[in-house]
This record gives C-alpha cells, structure tokens and sequence, in this order.
C-alpha cells in the first residue's frame, strides 16, 4: 500500500470516530466511566473482605448467651431483666394503643400476655404476644479481652510472652545471617558461587514435609546424644525452643534471595570507595551496605516476625507442655480447656493475638507491600 | 589436591575475597548442610525403613509398595488435588481483576490496597478459628448472608423447593467441607494481588496508546498486552501458590481437630503424612509420603516452566 493510500485511511478513520462518536464515546468519558465503575466494584469486594473481620470483632463482644442469636446480628444486643416484686423479668418493647412502651413480662401468651409497668408496678398492660418483642440494649462486653488472659488452664498471657520471644529471636537471628550471606552473593567472587546459589534456589522448593521427620530426629535425639557425650551432662531438646530458634541464626534461602536482589540493586562504587578507604569487606557490608539496605531489611524483618509469630507447625512438633506454648497451638487448644466452644472469647482471644501484627502492618505498610513487591516481581 | 588448585584463584587478591565469600555465606553453608541436606538424605534413607525413633529395620522398597496399596495415599491425593486445581486458579483469577480493576486510576489506591492485604496478615490458626466461626452452619454469618437470601428471595418467590443440600454445612460436611477451604483461600488473595497491581503499573503506557491509535478493543489490550507484560509474574505466582496449596496443611489441621474429617473429607496429604509421623511414629512410611510430595512438586515445578518457555515474555535481552 503506498504512503498516500496509508495517510487517506487514517484521516477516514479519524473522521469516522469524529461523526459517530458522541459524548458517551468520547475517551475521556468512557475513562472516566470505567473508574467509577472499578471504584464502585472495589468497594463492594472491600466490604466483602473486611465482613469477616467486622464479625469476629463483632462476636468477641457477645456473651456465651448471645453468640449464638439467630439471626446473626453485627451488633451486640441483649435483652434486658428487671427485679420486680422478688422476680426476674424479661423487658420487652410492647405495642399498646398504637404506642410502644417498654414493659417487663409477666405472663406470655399468644392472646393475652400480661406486663407491667417496670416504674410503677402496680400498672398492668394486656396485648397478644405478636405485639410484643425482646427489648434489646446495645451491650459491650470489653471485659471478654480481659478475661481471655486469665481464663481456665490456659496461661493467655504465658503463651503470648513465648509467641513474642520466638519472633523477636528469629528476627535478629534471619537479619543477621540473612544479611550477611545475602552480601557474599551479591557482592563476593568466588570459585562455585553460581553452584551454591542455585543451589539456595533450589532449596525453595523442597517441601518441609522431607527435612520435618529428620530435623526432628536430629534435634531430640542425636544432638543431645552427641552433647550429652561430650560434656556428660544431661541435656534434653525435646519440648524446648531450641530445635526452632536456632536454625533461625542458619538463614532462611527466600529472604536471602530477597536482600541479594536489593543489595544487587546497590551501585557498587559506594563499595569500591570504601575499599579505597580502607574498610575490609566485613566493615564494608556493616557501613556501606547494610545503612543503604533499610528498606528491604525493614520487609524481611516484618515477614520474619509475621511467619513466626503465626508459626504452628513448628512448636507442634516440638513442644508439649502448656507453659512453653506459643499462642498460635494455645489458640488451636482453647476449645478444648472450656469445654464446647467459647467463641466469644476464641474471637477476643484471636484479635488479641493478631493485634501486634495488625499494629505493626499499619504502623509500616510501606515495607509490607514492598517486601511482597520485591519478592514476588523480581522472583 | 591438584584440582582443588586448579578451583582456587591464584591472585592473592582473588583468593581474599573467596574466602572472605565463603567465610560471609558459612551461616547459610553450615546450616543448609545440618539442615537441608542431612535431613534430605535421611529422609531418602528413613524412606526404605521402618522407624518409629525407638526402633529402625531396613526393609527396601516396602513403604514404597504399601503406598500403592494404600487407599488413604490416593484418597489424600485427590483431596488434595480438589483443593489445589480449584483454589490456585480461582486465586489468581481473582487477585489479577482486584489488580486490575484497582489499576483503573481509582481513587485513594493506597487505602483500598491496604483493606485487600490485611487478611493475608491474619495467618494461620486464627484465620482457622474465623472461618470455622463466620462458616459455622447455625450460628454463621456467612450462611446468613448469601444462603439465607437466596432460599427467601428468589427460591421461594419462584415457588421452588430449596435443594436439600441448602444451606451449606461446610467444615460439617464431606461435600462442602473443600469448597469451604477454596473459599477461604479467596480471602487471602491480597499477596498475589499486591504483586499484580506492582506489574501492573510497571507496564508501560506508550503500549496501551499504541494499541488504541491501532484500533484495539479493551479486551483485546488486555490480552494481547496486559496479560503477556505481566507473564513472567503470573508464572512465578502460579509456581509459589501451587507449592504452596499442595502443603497446606494448619488450617485443616486446627479445624478437623488433626483428623482430617469430617469421614477423611479434608485428609489432605500434608495432614495424612503429619499423622503417620507424629501421630502413629511410622517415620519411614511418612518419609516415603514426602519424597514422593517432593517428586511431584519437581515434575510440576518443571513442567510448567517448560509449557511456559513459549508462553511467558522476557523482556529482557537474551532471555
């Protein structure tokens, strides 16, 4: 097609799109149109996502009684008693001559149910009971939260002390080791690198489920074994934190990967001037890279903290006595101690323990969304 | 010795700073020896024994046989392959038109962003503990909400008799009990979805110009540009979150009370193989079950990475 040919269908083009096109075509219109339309359905998946939520705080402030009303009520509601002449009475909101007042219940029957007056006893009301219903005042049982942290045999309290000893040692632990091994690769030459660094890729993949049954053979068995031999002492891992903190000090290969694609990102003329310097290439990592790195080490100290204080699997293995439960397998346990299911207080109780991280997430939002960016894009 | 000298630099500088390599990734060296590779070799070794900590015999390729005999093996294969083929795809369908519709110039990006990834920050039991509460058959807001409606608003306007199955049991019933699971793993889609719309926005706009001056639909932008630009990110996602569907594993565990029930429903494979080793202490027999889950992650892993060399676009050089 020659050029004039191209130029004639373009100019027919646009002036098709000029006649037809009215308002509703035009493309500012139809950007504007698809926004709202996007915002409108986020919105509506916003809601959906946070009814969850709305719910379990919502029942974290019932009663025992009132969880389990039907229907369901995001607010919690109860029905209220009144003494009178010696008897305990429900209140309910009565529909009398066209006017609703609230009365406490004597007698219910479907014709003529008898209620009284709750300021002036002596002042009987008659209605059928269709006219009547459960006057219901809006109750928050704040004192739940309290409850949950003496509650029965499980130490609340107890468990979130090991929950935060836990994450607060394997953070220092995966930062520190992290970091550093993090720098060797990004930075370092040396013969069989390539090697050992797919081969820290290739660990990513490897279910827990193959290094579970051994680890914890190792752990409670050889180790103390091995130390029990050399030092003649009498020492025992299993239902202790040791199995589970100190790998933590070994690295971890995904946040390893994480740091190494930051540092990478890093100009490497900061390191050279500071090799003219005179910095070694520990001093290096500890001056140069490691202030210029905040950011990522900010997100994998959030994602270390988030895993470990979730973790269940670990101290499931390796734990049994209540004292040293982290909160997560107390939480898992806190039916059991009550007897049926307290989910008032299950409710309660998991807010508490989600609550630091919902804190900290807020608190550095920035760094969560950037660990999952730089983690899940440069993968 | 001599080919050790031939692996090793010879100027003393580079010598330096190999060893200064090695000395900075021992954390990572040592620990990936005591405990990746000496667990995964005996693991290997556990498998073609009969252990239960106390007692150890060697019986070959045994567990291996029993595996095959063994109806709860596939029965926690296919439980585990309902979850995975529905909730995986379903996840990332879903985090791509979150991302999508939220890359649509809509206003106050950071706020709406920040609401879809706060359940992913609710991990573990306490999503278990939620979920069984706002699926609960009786008291359950979930039912309420969408089960309740349907029967009073449209069934029954219709003069139709609601099918027995209605509402729902969930965690209660053999049927509904993995729906209940693809359900709840919808609600943590906010990772992937995070990572989307961060892919999103690096595709650049001159692409979307182009195409319009060109005469392309929407739709076909989408395909024809959103979708490959992002490839790469789908594939890495599609990877993870399969790994990580075909391990899941302490949801179920908290809910069914360890068991897997209700009747083996949500005996996923994970928890059939936890069972076997700390429940029952047949360490060989569980060892066997993880190496085969390790086969099957390699042939996935590897598989999809292979039909994708055509499908995924690199866009950088060389790739």
């Amino acid at each position: 097609m020659s050029g004039e040919a191209i130029a004639r269908k373009t100019v027919v083009r646009i002036e098709s799109i000029r006649i037809r096109g009215g308002v509703w075509q035009s493309k500012k219109f139809l950007t504007r149109l698809t926004q709202v339309v996007s915002t409108v359905l986020i919105a509506i998946g916003a809601v959906i996502i946070l009814i969850p939520v709305a719910w379990m705080f919502s029942t974290s402030l019932k009663t025992k009684f009132t969880v389990t009303s039907f229907p369901p009520d995001f607010i919690p509601r109860e029905a209220q008693k009144v003494q009178i002449n010696g008897k305990s009475l429900f209140l309910y909101d009565v529909e009398i001559d066209g006017e609703i007042r609230t009365l406490a219940a004597v007698k219910l029957d479907p014709e003529k149910s008898e209620f009284v007056d709750p300021e002036h006893p002596d002042r009987v009301y008659y209605a059928p009971a269709s006219k009547a219903k459960k006057h219901q005042v809006v109750v928050a049982h704040w004192e739940n939260y309290k409850e949950v942290w003496t509650f029965a045999t499980t130490p609340f309290g107890t468990f979130m002390k090991n929950t935060a000893i836990y994450a607060t040692v394997a953070v220092i632990g995966e930062l520190l080791s992290c970091s550093l091994v993090a720098y060797g690769f990004a930075r370092l030459r040396a013969p069989g690198k390539n090697f050992l660094f797919m081969l820290l890729l290739g660990t990513m993949m490897l279910p827990w489920a193959v290094t579970m049954i051994p680890s914890y053979v190792l752990f409670t068995k050889y180790i103390p074994d091995i130390l029990n031999r050399l030092f003649g002492a009498d020492i025992r891992l299993a239902d202790t934190w040791w199995p589970l903190m100190v790998p933590k000090f070994f690295g971890s290969a995904y946040l390893i990967f994480l740091i190494r694609q930051f540092y990478m990102g890093i100009n490497k003329e900061y390191d050279d001037a500071a090799r003219i310097d005179g910095c070694g290439f520990f001093q290096t990592w500890l001056r140069i890279i490691v202030p210029m790195s905040q950011p990522v080490l900010t997100a994998v100290a959030i994602l270390s903290f988030q895993w470990h204080w979730n973790d269940y699997m670990g101290p499931l293995i390796y734990l049994s006595s209540t004292r040293k439960l982290p909160l997560s397998v107390g939480l898992a346990n806190f039916s059991e101690a009550y007897g049926g299911t307290p989910w008032h207080l299950m409710m309660a109780a998991s807010l508490i323990a989600v609550g630091p991280l919902i804190l900290i997430f807020f608190a550095l939002n920035r760094y969560f969304v950037q660990g999952v960016v730089i983690s899940g894009i440069k993968g | 010795m001599s080919v050790l000298y031939r692996f090793w630099p010879r100027s003393k500088l580079a010598r330096r700073e190999a060893l200064a390599f090695y000395v900075f990734i021992a954390p990572w060296l040592i620990g990936f020896l005591a405990f990746t590779l000496y667990p995964m070799l005996a693991s290997a070794y556990y498998s073609l024994t009969v252990y239960n900590v106390v007692q150890m015999k060697f019986v070959g390729l045994e567990n291996f046989k029993e595996l095959l005999r063994d109806d709860k093996f596939y029965w926690s294969l296919w439980v585990t392959a309902k979850y995975t083929l529905v909730s995986v795809p379903l996840g990332i369908a879903a985090a791509l038109a979150v991302a999508v519709l939220l890359n649509q110039r809509v206003p106050f990006l950071s706020f709406w962003r920040t609401i879809y990834y706060l359940p992913s920050i609710i991990t573990g039991v306490a999503v278990a503990i939620l979920w069984q509460w706002v699926l609960n058959p009786e008291y359950g807001v979930f039912n309420y909400l969408v089960f309740k409606p349907i029967t009073d608003k449209i069934l029954t306007p219709l003069g139709l008799e609601p099918p027995s199955w209605f509402p729902p049991r969930w965690f209660w019933s053999e049927t509904w009990v993995i729906p209940a699971y693809w359900i709840m793993g919808l609600w943590g889609i906010g990772g992937s979805m995070v990572v989307y719309l961060a892919g999103l926005q690096g595709v650049p706009t001159t692409l979307y110009e182009a195409a319009e001056i060109d005469g392309a639909t929407a739709w076909q932008r989408f395909w024809k540009i959103t979708i490959p630009m992002i490839s790469p990110v789908i594939l890495f996602t599609l990877i993870t979150n399969l790994i990580g569907a075909l391990q899941m594993f302490t949801q179920a565990y908290v809910i069914s009370n360890g068991l897997g029930g209700p009747n083996n429903a949500s005996l996923l494979y994970v928890l059939y193989l936890f069972l076997n080793g700390f429940r029952w202490f047949r360490m060989g027999y569980a060892s066997a079950l993880a190496w085969v889950l390790f086969v099957i992650i390699i042939t996935l892993t590897l598989l999809m990475l292979r039909v994708s060399r055509n499908l995924v676009y690199y866009e950088s050089p060389g790739a």
